[in-house]
């Protein structure tokens, strides 16, 4: 049954990353530009609805790995000479101890105390990247462009801002965290984390040291996280506080609940929906949020799970 | 089987705020024998077990497993060391599938027997947890989400999520309340094949229950244990009659 589950699933995501990379050669060039922020934004959304979606914990402060990615890529790179890949290398790490560190202390709280102390931790990097502007350019933001050098592939050089390169960088980035979580989740240790978005004290009761496999939940999303935003400075080569803001933590949670929490695939989803209605609204109005608003409250009414939520309840039962 | 005192209770107390709901208890349980803990609504019954499963804390007093404190290790701890709660409310994973519930319990004590560092196969679970169900009763519900279950049928399957924990001391808390007579024929029929290998603590409120399974029974009152005997002892302890019959 499981496996049958596995087998089906990742061919469900291989036919997803299958198309994402034929309409490449289809795609307009805006359209072309906009498929590559929303899999990056969407691999961000994906690392969210990890702990969301399967451990059942809700944070405001997403941002903050996000960011703490991002920028390291960025600051490495433009201070100590860095080269992208050991700014990843860097960036990863970096994230991968903030996640445990802040998990430390964040998770022992819960429920909506683990919300506020998530949102109070993103905002004081946000702040902080603000007080030391000297250094991280404030609100500026500052772009890396000039110092990333190219990328050599079969004896040709390119740069990091060619559309392909973007494009499919992103598209690896998604393919692989598509995989990676779908085979987590569908894992003895996926069906922990479920067992404690559904009963955590059940699980506690079975053996299980529920504050040890949050932890895991939480460095592995915040990790992923990081990772998203190290490769969204290096493809889009601006680092800015609107990354770290309130605003940045809070995108992912609606992408996710938009396109189904606890569903793989949904957050890919929910993630271009939205940007496209932002897209679409926004060149007829200015009050664009406003409209996208009115839409989020009748998506949940309609489909409280999500898209793919409300999908998997009434059809296809075995989607992951 | 030798009669082995496996776990005791030394001084145990919990008080919550001005209330004492264990004072001073000195329990203690041996392996070749069904024990049951009778007595009226707060007399302490639960919030005993709740202290020697972990799930609460004691104000001061020890409680020795098998000749170790266990009295400051988390609940979880002492699953691993055997020691199993079955809820007085059930507690079951309501949206997950029978078979989700029962492997859960099933892939940590697989793991924690067989030493793996990874997690056990599938398949090997699979195994494990059709013959768990089977052994209540619940055979081919694999499939059928928890939470859509009968009661009676909920009962079962925790007490199964708890059979597949490899108990050595079950605690089963009023596990007959809530069912219809029928199911109580059978739960106890199964608590009896359970007893066989496992030992097993009964909290219960069902005097029939109590007197066609314990061997031997203790009494609480008012946080206190009141009296201790064989069933039959019991029966004819002036004390308890009172208690029961309020004279």
């Amino acid at each position: 049954m499981k496996r049958k589950s596995l087998i089906y699933s990742l061919f469900m995501k291989g036919g997803v990353i299958l198309i994402l990379f034929l309409i490449q050669f289809i795609l307009p060039t805006y359209h072309h530009s906009s498929f590559s922020k929303i899999m990056i934004l969407a691999s961000y959304a994906i690392a969210y609805n990890f702990l969301l979606g399967y451990t059942g914990l809700m944070s405001l402060g997403h941002a903050m790995f996000f960011a703490s990615g991002m920028y390291t890529m960025g600051l490495s790179i433009l201070y100590l000479g860095f080269t992208p890949l050991e700014g990843l290398i860097f960036g990863t790490i970096l994230t991968l101890t903030i996640s445990i560190v802040f998990g430390l202390f964040a998770l022992r709280t819960s429920g909506v105390s683990f919300l506020i102390v998530t949102l109070m931790f993103g905002q004081t990097l946000y702040l902080a990247i603000l007080y030391y502007n000297e250094f991280t350019f404030g609100q500026d933001g500052f772009s890396i462009t000039t110092y990333l050098g190219t990328l050599v592939i079969f004896g040709k050089e390119h740069l990091y801002s060619n559309p392909t390169i973007r494009y499919n960088f992103a598209l690896i980035m998604l393919a692989v965290y598509l995989i990676i979580t779908t085979i987590i989740i569908l894992s003895p240790i996926g069906r922990i984390l479920i067992a404690i978005r559904e009963n955590e004290a059940r699980t506690q009761l079975l053996g299980y040291n529920v504050f040890s496999y949050k932890l895991f939940a939480l460095t592995f999303s915040g990790t992923l996280a990081g990772i998203s935003g190290a490769m969204h400075a290096l493809l889009f080569s601006y680092i800015g506080t609107t990354f770290a803001e309130i605003h940045h933590s809070i995108s992912p949670l609606l992408w996710t609940l938009l396109g189904g929490a606890g569903t793989v695939i949904g957050p890919l989803l929910g993630t271009g929906v939205m940007y496209y209605l932002i897209d679409f609204i926004s060149g007829i109005t200015s009050n664009y949020l406003l409209v996208v608003g009115i839409i989020l409250v009748l998506t949940i009414i309609w489909f409280p799970l999500g898209i793919m939520g409300t999908l998997r309840q009434r059809w296809i039962k075995w989607l992951p | 089987m030798a009669s082995v005192e496996f776990l005791r209770t030394d001084r145990l107390t919990r008080q919550y705020g001005g209330l004492t709901a264990v004072k001073d208890v000195n329990f203690s349980l041996r392996n070749d024998r069904i024990h049951a803990i009778i007595g009226p609504n707060g007399a302490g019954k639960t919030t005993l077990v709740n202290l020697i499963s972990g799930r609460e804390k004691p104000t001061s007093g020890s409680i020795i497993y098998k000749g170790e404190d266990i009295s400051q290790q988390s609940s979880a701890k002492r699953v691993q060391a055997g020691i199993v709660y079955t809820f007085q409310v059930t507690s079951i994973f309501r949206n997950l599938s029978c078979y989700e519930n029962v492997a859960l319990s099933v892939q940590r004590s697989l793991k924690a027997t067989q030493r793996k560092f990874f997690m056990v196969s599938e398949s090997v679970i699979a195994n494990h947890v059709s013959k768990s169900l089977g052994s209540v009763g619940l055979s081919g519900k694999e499939n059928q989400t928890a939470g859509t279950l009968p009661y009676g049928h909920q009962k079962l399957l925790e007490v199964a999520m708890s059979l597949a924990a490899a108990p050595e001391l079950l605690i089963l808390d009023e596990p007959t309340q809530g069912l219809a007579q029928a199911e109580i024929e059978n739960l106890i029929a199964l608590i009896l094949e359970i007893t066989k290998s496992v030992n097993v603590l009964l909290i219960e409120h069902n005097m029939a229950v109590v007197f066609s399974l314990a061997e031997y029974v203790t009494v609480m009152n008012s946080g206190t244990i009141m009296a201790e005997g064989t069933p039959s002892e019991i029966e004819n302890n002036h004390e308890v009659q009172d208690l029961y019959l309020g004279n």
